[in-house]
């Protein structure tokens, strides 16, 4: 069978053996370049003073290297599949196997005949281990002791907010941004790391030149409301809860997230956004359900620089099979993938609805009665144009059909041209963000997307 | 929305600003002004609570700022939409592999030079198989294009893969209008900025670039200006000024370069007599040809070739100073000073002298020139003149020769090749094929394939096949490369066609252990890794390769 470079590179362990890999991948590494019905091998000089025998047998695919990696497959055999699917040439038909060939795949062949399952190295995921069941009784203790530190911290968060309000905002542009770090530090030492992010975002709402009066109040009684919602959580309606613990800073335990029901779907890559936050990089990548009709956010983080794991790597406009659980949420759309299991070809329309302008607003307005401090949500617009703002040419704005104007999220000039060259001034079909403002297009549907269909 | 939630958000704003310590407290009577449609507005707010007036301000902000951003209505534009949409596209996209190969050249790190390298061949690849880059790479290569100003064929190879979108964006952009204007276009842009230029107020550089702009455009104006304020420059200034006459260089000049032989620098004095050897009907020339006269005489007897006899100067012509000859070689000169004048005299003699005074072609005064004890002054002065006067006859005489393996190798000497068609390189590589004395020729056919890879074209197909031959009987011989074709397996490994690529991957292939790492074949293996790499951006145009 043939096998493309995408599904070679995953094959490999980590992120690392698949780039080792590539880098193995040639020609002059290789002797011997040899094939043979489904058999391939070739010696690879390494470090070693004799060359690594290294062999594929092309149906699992299944690999054997005389390298002293651990690594399965090693970077030789990842190398070696990926040399045959991109330089077919650079290998020669041989009629004789040497002995070191023909006795493993022989072997191999005798034991899958008694024992078809399990032998190497297959495509098909190892089964997810069942959630340790945890009965520590130190745990509630530790939960109480939580619970009472961020007491203490929202009491000192309404306390300094009530300061802000009794002195006044006049001048708050010109603090500096250790005043509100201070506040940030003293909610992380509460163990409420969601708000203080929130606190710290505001020493940059704070330093913009215009409007910052008007989104600073706004945000600051956000916080109020946040801090309000968890002194009268029990009042509150359970999925409402998780939201005011999320935006405090709990977060949910994974086999919590496990046992909750799932969603078996057809899940479509709709838009993948990737972000550095803090030495993180974030990935956000919104999948539709194609039965379901769902929206779901995945986050992943990584330290920046490293590269994905090649699990949560998600590529809009393709597809897979599997199955979605969703954090607790009154508007619940960060989700967490249960299994993953084969990737499909995308359909040709993602089947998620798309909105004009007047319908987003009204889709928002719905989503922040659920959450009201709801960051943003993930929408398609109605085929609208994109194009520069009259009179300065570094605003982008989406015009639909009826000429009502929702304006482009600012944002680095080189994505925002990506986006006007894909879409050529058509009316054309974006995916995004949509915070109730702004419109942030994550993907657009073009004669290039779909030729890839 | 109704007016008065925006009104009263104001008023909440004015308090928060000022402070509730010292301002007004919003109170009740506040939100019975709120109207809404069913008054749910006012009931929110009137169930707010809180202690103290700062939680019940921030909690009347937290109802107002999102019952407002619920209510948010878009904007609506009153006029029409100012941008023409793109037309159809004619070029098809290209396959995902050369996509996914594009990707990885333009977001790569490393050698810039190579990758620069792979990318024009990636481009002029789609080119030749007639499809245009993913949409949304356009930008990426119009900003490419836009900070390659003095890369011309970067610039050229990118104008066929952009399509019909590519010419739209660019229009969309002025930064882009580079891929709009033709070259033709770029003289006009020059012209424009003279408009501007203050020739009073500039720096010498400023001035320098100013001089060679002009000199394409209007050269009578520039020498205007040089001879303007000549007398007041520093002789530094006057040399780089006069070499701006080098573009579009005119008897016309003639004047102004024969004042600047009476300069006391020598400098400018040098060159200025370089260039008037440019010129066969000046005055200067006129001087040359007397002095080449006497010296070289051309004798064609009945019976055997044409002689070359020379009639050495006996003592220095103090007029020849003047003329930009120097009386004392500064290093040593092993032939002597006479050899010295000699020399000096043939390279600022016009070539098309030799023509008239005799019939014997290029090569033939080559040959008969050999035959004399001033060989070597001979041979390098026509090599200055034909390096100077860029005379393609004999420059192609001049190669040929030394291409000879038969001939001997009597002095190191430059030989121009950027000046030479593209034939003309082809048929001195085929003369070069069959040399394999590294010491004397190694040089030689690497400046002929650096000329080829400069101008982005490659050898003839047969040129290709016979070096490959060649390249493998020579490294399979003795593990080794010895001659210029070592030297030029960098050039080699970007010239040579992708089909050539296998049957040099299937020799490595069998190369023994220890060979591969030694250092005699590095260089023929980073060849190898750059033509595999070359082969795969070729195959990724072919569908379902």
């Amino acid at each position: 069978m043939d096998w493309t470079t995408e599904q070679i590179v995953a094959l490999a362990p980590d992120t690392a053996s698949a780039k080792s890999g590539r880098q193995t991948a040639k020609p002059a590494q290789w002797r011997f370049l040899r094939y043979s019905g489904d058999s391939l091998w070739g010696e690879c000089q390494g470090s070693d003073a004799n060359p690594y025998q290294t062999q594929v047998d092309l149906t699992e695919p299944a690999f054997k290297c005389t390298c002293p990696s651990r690594k399965f497959p090693c970077k030789h055999g990842v190398a070696l599949l990926l040399l045959y699917a991109e330089s077919r040439d650079t290998f020669a038909e041989s009629s004789e196997p040497p002995d070191w060939v023909t006795n493993w795949i022989t072997a191999r062949r005798d034991r899958q005949a008694q024992r078809p399952e399990d032998d190497g190295f297959s495509l098909v995921p190892p089964p997810v281990a069942a959630p340790k069941a945890s009965s520590d009784s130190g745990r509630a203790k530790r939960v109480s002791a939580r619970e009472s530190k961020v007491a203490r911290g929202i009491d000192d968060l309404d306390l300094w907010l009530a300061d802000l309000i009794r002195a006044g905002l006049g001048e708050a542009n010109r603090k500096p941004y250790s005043y509100w770090d201070a506040m940030g530090a003293r909610l992380i030492d509460a163990q409420a790391p969601g708000l203080a992010r929130r606190v710290r975002e505001l020493a940059g709402v704070a330093s913009r030149a215009v409007g910052w009066q008007d989104t600073l109040l706004e945000r600051l009684a956000q916080l109020r409301l946040i801090s309000q919602g968890y002194r009268n959580l029990e009042s509150l309606p359970p999925d409402l809860q998780a939201d005011v613990r999320t935006a405090v800073g709990f977060t949910v335990k994974s086999e919590e997230l496990l046992s909750l029901p799932g969603v078996q779907d057809l899940w479509q890559v709709l838009g993948v956004r990737v972000t550095e936050e803090d030495k993180l990089r974030v990935q956000r990548a919104y999948l539709y359900g194609t039965h379901s009709a769902r929206v779901a956010l995945l986050l992943s983080f990584n330290p920046v620089g490293a590269p994905l794991a090649p699990e949560s790597l998600f590529a809009a406009g393709t597809a897979f099979v599997g199955e979605l659980v969703w954090y607790p949420s009154a508007y619940p759309i960060r989700a967490q993938i249960r299994e993953r299991a084969e990737s499909v070809a995308p359909l040709p329309g993602s089947g998620f609805p798309s909105q004009g302008a007047d319908a987003l607003a009204a889709t928002f307005a719905d989503a922040l009665a659920k959450v009201p401090w709801i960051d943003a949500i993930p929408a398609y617009l109605n085929p609208a144009r994109l194009e520069t703002t009259v009179g300065d040419t570094s605003r982008w704005q989406f015009r639909d059909s009826e000429n009502r104007i929702v304006p482009m999220r600012p944002t680095d000039s080189a994505a925002a041209w990506a986006f006007v060259a894909e879409s050529g001034g058509h009316p054309s079909l974006f995916f995004g963000e949509w915070d109730g403002r702004t419109f942030l297009p994550l993907a657009v549907r073009s004669s290039d997307s779909e030729a890839k269909r | 929305m109704s007016q008065d939630a925006t009104a009263l958000w104001k008023s909440l704003l004015a308090t928060a600003l000022l402070g509730t310590g010292r301002g007004a407290t919003p109170n009740a009577t506040d939100w019975s002004r709120v109207r809404t449609k069913d008054g749910s507005l006012a009931n929110a707010l009137e169930s707010v609570a809180g202690d103290d007036s700062e939680t019940r301000l921030l909690h009347s902000a937290a109802v107002l700022s999102t019952y407002m951003l619920a209510g948010r209505e878009p904007a609506h534009s009153d006029s029409e939409t100012a941008t023409k949409a793109a037309d159809a596209e004619v070029l098809p996209l290209c396959p995902d592999r050369a996509t996914a190969f594009l990707e990885e050249l333009l977001g790569g790190r490393g050698n810039t030079s190579a990758r620069q390298a792979l990318f024009i061949e990636w481009l002029q690849t789609a080119a030749a198989h007639r499809v245009r880059v993913p949409f949304r790479q356009l930008p990426i290569l119009l900003q490419i294009g836009l900070k390659a100003e003095n890369a011309p064929i970067l610039r050229s190879a990118i104008v066929p893969v952009v399509g019909r979108r590519g010419i739209w964006l660019a229009q969309q952009n002025p930064d882009w209008s580079w891929l709009l204007e033709g070259t033709q276009d770029l003289f006009a842009l020059a012209e424009a900025s003279e408009t501007t230029f203050e020739w009073s107020t500039a720096t010498t550089p400023e001035r320098l670039a100013y001089l060679q702009r002009l000199r394409r455009t209007d050269p009578e104006a520039a020498i205007e200006q040089i001879a303007g304020t000549w007398d007041e420059e520093r002789s530094e200034t006057r040399s780089a000024m006069l070499r701006t006459l080098e573009i579009n260089l005119r008897p016309e000049d003639e004047k102004l370069l024969e004042l600047a032989l009476d300069n006391r620098s020598r400098e400018v004095r040098y060159i200025a007599a370089g260039l008037l050897a440019r010129l066969p009907k000046s005055a200067f020339a006129g001087r040359m040809r007397a002095r080449a006269i006497d010296a070289v005489v051309v004798k064609k007897p009945l019976i055997g070739g044409a002689r070359v006899e020379v009639n050495p100067l006996e003592t220095f012509d103090p007029t020849m100073e003047r003329d930009g000859i120097v009386e004392r070689p500064t290093g040593a000169f092993p032939n002597g000073v006479r050899a010295f004048w000699l020399q000096q005299i043939v390279a600022s003699t016009p070539l098309l002298h030799w023509s008239e005074i005799s019939a014997l072609s290029p090569a033939e005064y080559i040959e008969a020139g050999l035959q004399n004890d001033w060989k070597i002054a001979l041979l390098t002065g026509w090599t200055q003149a034909a390096n100077r006067e860029k005379n393609k006859d004999w420059l192609e005489a001049l190669w040929l020769w030394h291409l000879n393996p038969r001939n001997p190798a009597p002095y190191h000497t430059h030989l121009s090749v950027d000046v030479l068609p593209i034939p003309v390189v082809f048929s001195l590589l085929e003369a070069a094929i069959d040399s394999s004395d590294f010491a004397r020729a190694s040089n030689l056919p690497v400046m002929l394939l650096q000329s080829l890879v400069a101008r982005s074209v490659p050898p003839p197909e047969s040129w290709q096949e016979t070096v490959t031959t060649q390249l493998i009987q020579r490294v399979e011989k003795d593990y080794g490369l010895h001659d210029w074709r070592k030297a030029a397996l960098p050039e080699l490994g970007r010239l040579l066609g992708p089909n050539h690529c296998v049957t040099f991957l299937r020799f490595w292939n069998t190369l023994p252990y220890g060979l591969s790492s030694s250092p005699r074949l590095d260089g023929f293996s980073r060849f190898v890794t750059a033509i595999t790499t070359r082969k795969r951006i070729h195959d990724a145009f072919i569908q379902g390769y």
